[in-house]
């Protein structure tokens, strides 16, 4: 059956006005009296579509407007022109309504009260959301289970690590249970473990709860384990969205053979393929996709030599963004 | 309207203000200090001038009308201005639009709770002190009563007045030199620094289409009996008005400020 869409995005569009000013005293003088203004357009002509119970990665370098989208979709910014439903909600129109029904983690600015403990946070937000005492505790014990904090929740804030801070900052913006969670840079700084152990929170309560989940992250890895289909934006365009598979289908044209010989192979020959690197024992060989296919190449590589061992590799994820970023520049 | 999601503010903005223990501890300190300097003041300006009356007040009046503006300017005073200010500025503003209330009421309550320990610790000392040390006593029942109320409406004005004057926070980067300049100006402008009956007139009655006045000076000088019965109804009306609305341009003013908000960077 197909899943309704929970968010509708029609011609997005925002601008801002920047204050410019050249370097120096004198130009510093001169700002005083007279300023120069540039209008950037941070988001044009944006269309998506998220369905429930999605995870979606939206990505893009610094400055490409994807803050700034994620800021309409939460309520926080009006756009200038376009629509925007998100649960049947306007979200700037009726944003009280709204901002119920979502969660929201913002990597690097805390909702949580610094000198109080973590559960003082969590009584305020028990009242704010108008969560009952039942399901407050219910899902308080189920969360500091699941993330691992028992013992941090009643300690103050200020004297937390940042990964025991962040697992409390979701405890707080999922208390109420959000149909739509927003996460932005949810795992930035954190070491591999508590990476971890919030992937597996953010996987858990999308299977279990049926959250949707937007994700912006500059870390690959979190986009490889959790997203089910990501959004590419720079210079507040969209340059790609579709799953990770078809990420590498439009943008890998290469594999790369590592091959291992039982018998020194001479010199390589294999056509439509580079080998970058040989050794008598050992070759890199990089086979161009358009041209040839890997088990064509793999059967004339045992055809031909000796093999002991082969190892296929592919581009990485991260790899590939980042040269979808330069080629984004270079336009 | 849901006014349990407010009235919680209170509750945790009261533990965040006595979480810090040197913070209560140097009010404690420094509300009685600013009495003893006030009435120190106020004494000399007596004793070196033949007259028994300065600006309606007899020298009784006018330390009484000291200690309650230091202990007024202590308990009326709220930084939602200078809060504004801090998360515009920081990015937090973002993290206050995604929760499902409204922002100044938000403020209202902490502002409450924040308060509720000075109510409950500094300003019971300073009171004691200035009983046992200068004479600080309550005039008549029906004006005391009157006072509370003029004081609860200062509350609201001056909150409302940082609320609207904050909203210069979206247009600068820095709001905290605007903050420090309202600040003065109003100490002054309010009777805060000096009782606004010892200027002149026409100074006075400018003073009177103002809404500084009804922030500190209204409620203390109807507390000393420096009004008669009537003309405390007036100025506890005239106030309400003024609250009523301040209340809905800092509504308009909100509603435009946020609209135009654009929270790039943060």
């Amino acid at each position: 059956m197909q899943k309704e869409n929970i968010i509708e995005v029609r011609g997005l569009k925002k601008t801002f006005k920047k204050y410019e000013r050249g370097a120096g005293l004198k130009s510093a003088l001169k700002s005083v009296f007279k300023r120069k203004y540039k209008t950037v357009e941070a988001v044009k002509d944006i269309s998506f579509s998220v369905k429930k119970g999605e995870i979606l990665g939206y990505l893009g370098p610094n400055g490409a407007g994807k803050s700034t989208v994620i800021k309409m979709l939460t309520g926080v910014l009006y756009p200038e022109k376009g629509e925007i439903r998100c649960l049947n909600y306007a979200p700037w129109d009726e944003r009280e309504k709204y901002v119920k029904n979502i969660g929201v983690v913002f990597g690097q600015k805390s909702s949580l009260w610094w000198e109080l403990p973590p559960v003082d946070t969590y009584k305020l937000y028990k009242e704010m959301y108008e969560i009952s005492d039942y399901k407050f505790n219910k899902n308080l014990k189920y969360m500091i289970k699941l993330l691992d904090i028992k013992d941090v929740s009643k300690t103050p804030v200020l004297k937390l690590s940042l990964g025991q801070r962040m697992r409390c900052e979701f405890i707080s913006s999922v208390l109420h249970e959000p149909k739509i969670l927003f996460l932005d840079e949810p795992t930035i700084g954190l070491d591999i473990f508590a990476k971890e152990k919030i992937r597996q929170f953010i996987k858990k309560i999308n299977r279990e709860k049926g959250t949707t989940v937007i994700l912006t992250t500059h870390d690959i890895s979190d986009v490889e384990e959790l997203c089910d289909r990501i959004i590419i934006i720079d210079k507040g365009e969209h340059i790609f969205e579709g799953t990770i598979q078809e990420l590498k289908n439009k943008y890998v044209c290469e594999k790369k053979i590592y091959v291992e010989f039982d018998e020194k192979p001479g010199r390589i020959k294999l056509s439509d393929c580079r080998v970058i690197r040989y050794d008598a024992w050992s070759a890199d060989v990089f086979v161009d996709l358009k041209k040839r296919k890997v088990k064509e190449v793999v059967s004339e590589l045992f055809r031909k030599y000796y093999i002991s061992d082969i190892t296929i590799s592919e581009e990485s994820v991260e790899n590939i963004i980042k040269r979808i970023y330069l080629e984004a520049e270079k336009k | 309207m849901g006014i349990k999601k407010y009235t919680a503010y209170i509750g945790i903005e009261f533990k965040h203000s006595i979480s810090h223990r040197s913070l209560l501890i140097a009010k404690i300190v420094a509300i009685p200090l600013s009495i003893f300097v006030m009435v120190a003041i106020w004494n000399a300006i007596y004793l070196n001038n033949d007259a028994e009356i300065i600006g309606y007040f007899t020298k009784e009046q006018m330390v009484n009308y000291s200690i309650l503006s230091v202990i007024g300017s202590y308990l009326l005073a709220n930084r939602s201005d200078m809060e504004l200010g801090r998360i515009i500025r920081n990015g937090k503003l973002t993290n206050e639009l995604i929760r499902p209330n409204q922002y100044y009421l938000v403020q209202f309550f902490k502002s409450l709770g924040f308060r509720t320990a000075d109510f409950v610790v500094a300003a019971p000392i300073s009171i004691a002190l200035g009983v046992i040390f200068f004479g600080f006593k309550q005039y008549d029942y029906v004006f005391t009563l009157m006072s509370v109320l003029s004081f609860s409406l200062s509350f609201l004005l001056i909150f409302l007045f940082n609320m609207i004057f904050g909203l210069i926070a979206f247009k600068v980067i820095d709001y905290d030199n605007f903050g420090w300049l309202k600040n003065t100006l109003v100490s002054f402008f309010s009777g805060g620094i000096i009782s606004l009956s010892v200027f002149p007139l026409f100074f006075q009655n400018t003073m009177m289409f103002l809404p500084f006045q009804h922030m500190l000076y209204t409620p203390i000088r109807i507390f000393v009996g420096g009004y008669v019965l009537e003309q405390c109804i007036l100025f506890i009306f005239v106030q309400a008005i003024w609250v009523v609305s301040m209340f809905f341009i800092m509504k308009f003013g909100w509603k435009m400020a946020v609209k135009n908000f654009s929270g790039v960077g943060t």
